[in-house]
């Protein structure tokens, strides 16, 4: 008789999904978040680019990476 | 072409091929949850496995690119290699994480314990530890050439030192071996089994070049937009 | 002697020269040691836990401490008026800087591990004459290893604006090994095991010397490049 002990196959998956699919996501925000902060909307872009005009050229930014 | 449109195209590439892997995922998961059989001994929980040990291949595989491209760079000096490896970095850190939680939730029902110091669980901690380091030195590194000389370095000393942390786990374990409560038997995979976690392990492979690709064109995205800022300041 | 060598060792006179002015990383090398032997002899149950089981840990941690301080001083007092830019200036071969530095951390480490060892006999009350010199050797060599990456790491981390974050953050991992290494030597030479029978360990210790004295030399010259 198997052990009962499904509680933590459950967690345990729900925690790689969470994991893959939240890395995933956050890859595809940052890239369009990249995307948004650029002055030429490039038209080959996969992700939608912001509709409005693009603002004024930015100061450069100090932030390091 | 330019940097920009490098950038989308990979960001174009990997995104259909990360797609295509978390598709792959879905298909593991019902494989492994409802049509692989419940291994008799140890439960429903011996199943972590097929997710369990993909992810420490994948890690690896991270961690070696990473390693590789490092000496690479310091040989070429191409900044592209230095974003790939820095891009390698980072999604070694998300299967190490990965590896680093379904760990303690597959040893606690199977080995009784949540955290049992064995080599591999060990040397994907402190290869967890390396990567944090790597990635929070590129954050405090402004120019763009030293970053990538120190981190080339970092990555270079991370593949010698791993295998030297396996070691040393592996002379403790040999010298004073661990008292373990339940202990599982280790027969072959039975063929049903070895088909789930093959398939995992493929899929993994997948999504770790896929999500390598959006990292390293997100890498190009962020130079393009330096340079961009650049010209227009 | 070659001018590698002659350049090196100018450099390592520097460095010891400087320190003996000041002392204060001594001074606090002590403290330190003092601090962690007192702690984790008063942590522990001492009807459960003899004091002979957690010495080895505790002289251990406390050496880590040393190089730690250590490390941290050497690239530091070259950041003060940018002095390692005036060195970088002069045709010294930068292998030659690695080496001096190496050899200035290395005393400078292995004085305040020489200050802990009498502190940890006094408070431990272990019997180290049994194999006072096989333990000299071992200490050796883990300091070794935690110098040559420590002072490689620390010539990065000297270069950031959080560099007493970024140094340990770095090297610990490095550590495991010769550390883990250093303290199961110390357990077994203090029970009056043979060297001969720990040749497991002393091996770990011997090829991680090798492998990272030879990479933090090579490597070095990558970090100074401007």
């Amino acid at each position: 008789m198997p052990p009962e002990n499904a509680g933590f196959m459950v967690a345990a998956y729900v925690i790689v999904a969470v994991i893959v699919v939240g890395y995933a996501v956050s890859l595809m925000l940052r890239i369009r978040a990249v995307r948004r902060r650029t002055l030429t909307p490039s038209s080959s872009a996969p992700f939608p680019a912001p509709t409005a005009a693009p603002p004024a050229p930015l100061p450069r930014d100090p932030r390091p990476r | 072409m330019t940097l920009r449109e490098r950038g989308d195209r990979i960001a174009r590439v990997g995104a259909v091929v990360t797609a295509a892997a978390l598709l792959g995922l879905v298909g593991v998961y019902v494989r492994a949850l409802v049509y692989t059989p419940v291994e008799a001994a140890q439960g429903a929980a011996q199943k972590i496995f097929y997710v369990h040990v993909p992810s420490a291949w994948a890690c690896l595989m991270a961690f070696v690119v990473t390693g590789l491209l490092s000496i690479l760079y310091l040989w070429l000096k191409d900044r592209r290699i230095d974003l790939a490896a820095a891009a390698s970095a980072e999604v070694g850190l998300a299967f190490a994480t990965i590896m680093l939680t379904t760990g303690p939730i597959w040893g606690k029902p199977i080995w009784g314990t949540w955290w049992t110091w064995d080599a591999r669980l060990t040397s994907t901690l402190f290869l967890f530890l390396l990567f944090v380091g790597y990635i929070v030195l590129r954050g405090v590194l402004t120019d763009p050439g030293v970053r990538g000389r120190f981190s080339a370095v970092i990555g270079i000393m991370a593949l010698f030192l791993v295998p030297f942390i396996h070691l040393t786990v592996y002379l403790f374990r040999t010298l004073h071996p661990a008292p373990i409560i339940l202990k599982p038997s280790r027969p072959s995979l039975p063929g049903d089994m070895l088909a789930t976690l093959l398939l995992s392990v493929g899929v993994f492979t997948v999504l770790y070049l896929g999500f390598v690709m959006l990292r390293y064109a997100l890498g190009l995205l962020r130079e393009a937009r330096e340079e961009e800022l650049a010209d227009a300041s | 002697m070659g001018p590698t060598l002659r350049a090196a060792w100018h450099i390592a006179l520097k460095d010891v020269a400087i320190e003996w002015r000041t002392k204060t990383a001594f001074a606090s090398g002590l403290v330190f040691a003092v601090l962690v032997l007192a702690v984790l002899f008063f942590s522990r149950d001492p009807t459960t836990v003899s004091s002979t089981d957690i010495a080895p840990g505790a002289l251990w941690v406390t050496f880590t401490f040393a190089a730690m301080l250590g490390l941290n001083r050497a690239f530091l007092i070259e950041r003060e008026q940018r002095a390692l830019d005036g060195i970088l200036l002069t045709p010294t071969p930068p292998v030659a800087i690695f080496w001096g530095k190496f050899a200035a951390n290395l005393a400078f480490v292995g004085t305040i591990e020489a200050i802990s060892l009498p502190l940890f006999v006094l408070f431990y009350d272990v019997p180290i004459w049994v194999r006072f010199g096989e333990l000299v050797l071992v200490i050796a060599m883990a300091t070794i290893a935690f110098v040559a990456v420590g002072t490689l790491l620390s010539a990065m981390a000297v270069r950031t604006r959080y560099a007493e974050l970024m140094l340990p953050l770095l090297l610990l991992p490095f550590l495991v090994p010769p550390l883990v290494g250093g303290v199961q030597l110390t357990a077994r030479l203090l029970e009056g095991r043979p060297l001969s029978d720990l040749s497991g360990w002393l091996k770990l210790i011997a090829g991680f010397d090798v492998a990272f004295v030879t990479l933090a030399a090579l490597l070095f010259q990558v970090v100074l490049d401007e």
